[in-house]
């Protein structure tokens, strides 16, 4: 019998030989689907059901994992198409009815977050919303999850040199959004 | 290649840790999933391919006491095999409600996806039930043929699935990239809200307090199959001692859906459209405000 504890601590990390039990999996990554799905510009009951599509997934297909590509690689892939099929469906529906965003229930950060955080955290997801789809999704995990190019390409099923050329893009437009703002503040204070 | 400025640098380092899920939010997922596995359970029809395997996971729930396990591995039609005592125990058509998607090639019963997924962890890899300690008789006495032939199904299950999504896979993967991920930049919160399944043994007929998660759950599940059974007036039982015993429960809103549709199905429209306008008040853009938007309510009106 094998020792649990031994696949926990591969958690995140290059799987060798065992794929990871799905409770372990889902232990570990939890976080990093969740917040990946978000930044990647689902909320609400969207956000609610990628996540959970993405464990289900993963549920399936964890005995196919085979360590090629690291865990998170394979996990951030299958987000990726999850989160994909539900803007596509999103954008198709009718939009709801509009909601003030105050009414929300939290799915910010921990409730012992600052409002200055949660204003910032607001900030970062209606830049990254100015970003198109493509070079959103570069940019994510180079930039806050700070995957290294390669798994990025091979997550994204792209050229590494198409990767970098995307960020590269996204780095620009998100600077100058992030300008924008700074700048619309400034004059809306005077 | 040009890296971020220092402003945007700095801005990206104060939110870096900005989306994390919080409590609540692992809670209501970790229900949705166990609920959807469960739910999935009898969904479809039973593959033959899946039998052997099926029958071992079985075991190793009711070993586990877990109530019920049915697990199936079949080719992507939820397929599902009940198994072993009171196997599948009021799962069915809370699916729909639910706007679960139906997407499961592997289903278990009785909320313990832990098991069965240990289980079937067993089937390819022979790492026998380490969870799920009374399994280890019966999972571990199974005869080996049966965990490959499980292994077989699995894969074979699957060879054309690309996620629900249907987008081709990703490129090939790399063979060399073994290199290790960085790791996050927060430590993940461990957001399981129940213990493991299988770390209490009970019995299937009345599973004491010990995994309220799965209580709730399985509360639920069965006022799912009583509604799909025609029997609202149980339906609304069954969620009124849902609402009595976990009034804040993670599957609260699940509830609050459920007896929309129980009170039509009761033909108490009046109450039913009162429930709705309360649910689509509170729950805007809940993933179930369709189906009771559509429900015998047919009510908008926020």
């Amino acid at each position: 019998m094998l020792d649990r504890g031994a696949l926990r601590d591969r958690g995140g990390r290059t799987a060798t030989v065992e794929a990871p039990c799905f409770e372990d999996v889902y232990r570990t990554e939890f976080g990093f689907v969740w917040r990946s799905a978000k930044r990647l510009g689902l909320r609400d009951a969207g956000l609610d059901d990628a996540v959970q599509e993405v464990f289900v997934v993963v549920h399936r297909r964890l005995a196919e994992f085979e360590g090629r590509s690291s865990l998170r690689t394979w996990l951030f892939g299958i987000t990726l198409r999850v989160v994909r099929d539900h803007r596509r469906s999103a954008r198709r529906r009718d939009p709801g009815p509009p909601v003030d965003p105050d009414t929300l229930r939290d799915t910010g950060g921990g409730p012992a977050e600052s409002a200055e955080k949660a204003e910032a955290v607001r900030l970062l997801h209606a830049l990254l919303d100015e970003l198109d789809d493509e070079r959103r999704e570069v940019f994510v995990m180079a930039e806050l999850e700070q995957m290294a190019m390669p798994e990025i390409s091979e997550a994204l099923g792209i050229n590494v040199n198409t990767a970098y050329a995307r960020l590269r893009i996204a780095r620009q437009e998100f600077e100058q959004a992030l300008a924008r703002h700074r700048a619309r503040d400034t004059w809306r204070l005077r | 290649m040009t890296d971020l400025g220092p402003d945007a640098r700095a801005f990206l380092d104060g939110v870096h840790d900005g989306d994390e899920p919080s409590d609540a939010d692992a809670a209501r997922i970790r229900a949705r999933l166990v609920l959807q596995l469960g739910a999935t359970a009898a969904v479809g029809t039973a593959a033959s391919l899946a039998a052997k395997s099926a029958s071992t996971a079985a075991s190793a729930g009711v070993a586990a006491g877990a109530g019920a396990a049915g697990a199936a591995v079949g080719a992507g039609t939820g397929a599902a095999v009940g198994a072993g005592t009171g196997a599948a125990v009021g799962v069915g058509a809370g699916a729909s409600a639910f706007a679960m998607k139906a997407l499961l090639v592997i289903a278990l019963a009785a909320g313990t996806a832990t098991v069965a997924v240990t289980s079937i962890h067993a089937s390819s890899s022979i790492h026998a039930s380490s969870s799920a300690a009374p399994v280890a008789a019966s999972a571990a006495n199974a005869p080996v043929p049966e965990k490959s032939a499980a292994a077989t199904t699995l894969a074979s299950a699957t060879p054309s699935a690309n996620g629900p999504t249907g987008e081709p896979e990703t490129g090939a993967r790399q063979p060399s990239d073994h290199s290790p991920v960085p790791g996050p930049r927060s430590p993940v919160p461990g957001p399981l809200v129940s213990p493991p399944a299988g770390a209490s043994p009970r019995s299937p007929a009345a599973p004491p307090a010990a995994d309220p998660l799965q209580e709730e759950s399985t509360l639920l599940r069965s006022a799912h199959a009583a509604l799909s059974s025609g029997d609202a007036a149980r339906a609304l039982e069954l969620l009124d001692e849902h609402a009595r015993r976990f009034p804040r429960g993670v599957l609260a809103e699940d509830r609050a859906a459920a007896r929309v549709h129980a009170l039509c199905a009761a033909g108490r429209a009046s109450e039913a459209r009162a429930a709705s306008s309360t649910f689509v008040a509170a729950h805007p853009r809940s993933a179930l405000a369709p189906s009771v938007r559509r429900s015998c309510a047919d009510s908008e009106l926020p």
